[in-house]
């Protein structure tokens, strides 16, 4: 009967035993697997852990930079020094009395491994930094001067030396009450051609990033940087925006994010054609009204910015101009509306080409924010 | 609790199990060794402070299933307590077997369970995590099947 066939399987199965040897023989195999596994990791493991040892050990010039700071406490490690590893230009800033400038260059050489030499360039800044500097090619063993004043560095990576190209002053008190200030008052509208963050990162300035500056934003903003960017739609609403400044609010834009500016009011300034040049343009720029506050400690003898090869060409319509260049006309416009201002800069936020005052920007960007926060 | 102390407190019963399953010591061993090894590779498989039992038989049971359908090769040397079987008793227990691995993957987890392994209804669906009744509607379709499958055999070889 199939039904008795199914059941006697059923027994049949049931009485299945395991060999004793078959037991021995599989816990040692799952004993000599795993064992073999965690030798397997830990030979894989080994270079790893050998990789991450060498890149912890401290380095002799790591350990040599307290050496060279022995005269004062080692400035905190900026993630500008880390910056400079990687990139052409970047400024450090370190606060007057803490440190010597010896220390202060010594320090970046432990740091990057490269000698650093003051340029032609930073010798002529010497009455502003009140710093007594030697003449260009001469090491900077050799200086042994106090900082008097708040300073910042700007170097450059010129084959295998770091010069210091820039020695500038730098509102430092007033850097203090920026970094103190919530993320939500600096807003940056994210463009495609211009990089402000670059710079609040430089200056440890904490700000919002936006590809699109809502409600929410203009809430709590006290000012909105535009990096140049490409014209918005034609529909686009600049109506919340003109409300933000009629209300008191800061616009600051740069080369083609002007059509932000036109939107909010167009009588202040007119675009005219591009004016295609030879390339890129690293040119001198000189005040065009020297009762700005703005232009504190910006500009010195042959100040240059760097325009871009098809920069925003404007006409100046109801606007004041601040910082004006031979060569492009206006390069900084101011106008008031309503309680709040607006301001237009021809010359990017970041100013990344080579012979550009990267520091002159810098303190102009500087000195907006100290108007709109500290001194409005 | 290592894997080591593990197997030796399962090992024989879980190897017994897959054993009833597959027929094959080899299948068996691959199944147990399997299960355990994914231990190694994963200890977090098992909860920390919870009856290790439940998912090693499991582990085990469904591994052997799996050998069972994948099988294709001839038959291999039986276990001594198999092999010392008479004949026609052998024939049904592989005829079992090769039904076992027709059925679903459920069915012949609930089967085996209760028919190989003696484990109550209850306790099948506290393994399983269904409820007993699911338990018995598995069991009777599983025991159905192959009650046709064992009738048909019989019609072909009459």
């Amino acid at each position: 009967m199939p039904e008795h066939d199914l059941d006697r399987a059923i027994d049949v199965v049931r009485a299945t035993e395991v060999d004793p040897e078959l037991v021995r023989r599989v816990g040692d195999r799952i004993q000599r697997e795993a064992l073999g596994r965690r030798r397997r990791w830990f030979w894989l493991a080994l270079p790893a852990a050998a990789l991450l040892l060498f890149a912890l050990w401290p380095r002799e010039e790591e350990t040599a930079a307290p050496q060279a700071l022995q005269e004062a406490p080692a400035p905190e490690p900026s993630p500008v020094l880390a910056e400079l590893r990687t990139k052409r230009v970047a400024n450090v800033d370190f606060p007057a009395g803490q440190v010597t400038l010896r220390g202060a260059l010594q320090y970046v050489t432990a740091v990057t491994g490269r000698k650093v030499e003051l340029s032609a360039k930073a010798e002529e800044d010497k009455g502003a930094a009140e710093v007594v500097l030697q003449v260009d090619n001469v090491t900077v063993e050799s200086l042994l001067q106090k900082i008097t004043e708040p300073l910042a560095l700007t170097f450059r990576v010129e084959g295998d030396k770091i010069v210091v190209y820039d020695l500038r002053e730098m509102p430092f008190d007033v850097l203090a009450q920026l970094r103190a200030l919530a993320a939500d008052r600096i807003v940056v509208r994210t463009g495609q051609f211009d990089e402000i963050h670059r710079v609040f990162a430089r200056y440890r300035i904490p700000h919002t990033r936006t590809a699109k500056v809502e409600g929410k934003h203009r809430a709590h903003a006290g000012i909105v940087f535009f990096d140049c960017t490409r014209k918005p739609p034609k529909n686009h609403d600049h109506g919340p925006l003109r409300d933000f400044v009629a209300r008191g609010g800061w616009v600051v834009a740069s080369d083609w994010a002007v059509s932000y500016i036109q939107g909010i009011d167009r009588d202040m300034l007119k675009v005219l054609d591009v004016k295609r040049l030879r390339g890129d343009l690293v040119t001198e720029v000189t005040a065009a009204d020297r009762t700005s506050p703005l232009l504190r400690g910006v500009l010195k003898p042959d100040t240059r910015l760097w325009f871009e090869e098809a920069c925003a060409v404007v006409r100046v319509k109801g606007g004041r101009v601040l910082l004006q260049s031979k060569a492009r006309g206006p390069v900084l416009v101011e106008r008031t509306f309503g309680k709040g201002r607006l301001y237009f800069t021809l010359a990017h936020f970041h100013q990344k080409r080579k012979g550009a005052d990267v520091g002159a920007m810098d303190r102009l960007i500087l000195n907006l924010l100290e108007e709109r926060f500290v001194r409005n | 609790m290592g894997v080591g102390e593990l197997y030796s407190a399962y090992g024989a019963k879980l190897l017994r199990a897959a054993l009833r399953v597959t027929g094959s010591a080899a299948d068996a061993e691959e199944a147990v060794a399997e299960a355990f090894l994914a231990l190694v590779r994963n200890p977090g498989l098992l909860e920390e402070g919870r009856d290790p039992w439940p998912y090693l038989h499991r582990a085990v049971v469904n591994r052997a299933l799996n050998q069972l359908r994948r099988r294709r090769r001839a038959p291999e040397p039986l276990p001594a307590s198999l092999a010392a079987a008479p004949g026609r008793d052998r024939e049904l227990a592989e005829r079992l077997r090769a039904g076992v691995a027709r059925l679903t993957p459920r069915q012949a987890e609930v089967f085996t369970l209760f028919h190989f392994e003696g484990v109550p209804h209850d306790e099948i669906a506290r393994l399983l995590d269904i409820r007993p009744s699911t338990v018995r509607v598995h069991l009777h379709d599983a025991t159905q099947a192959l009650r046709r499958d064992f009738e048909s055999r019989e019609a072909r070889h009459a």
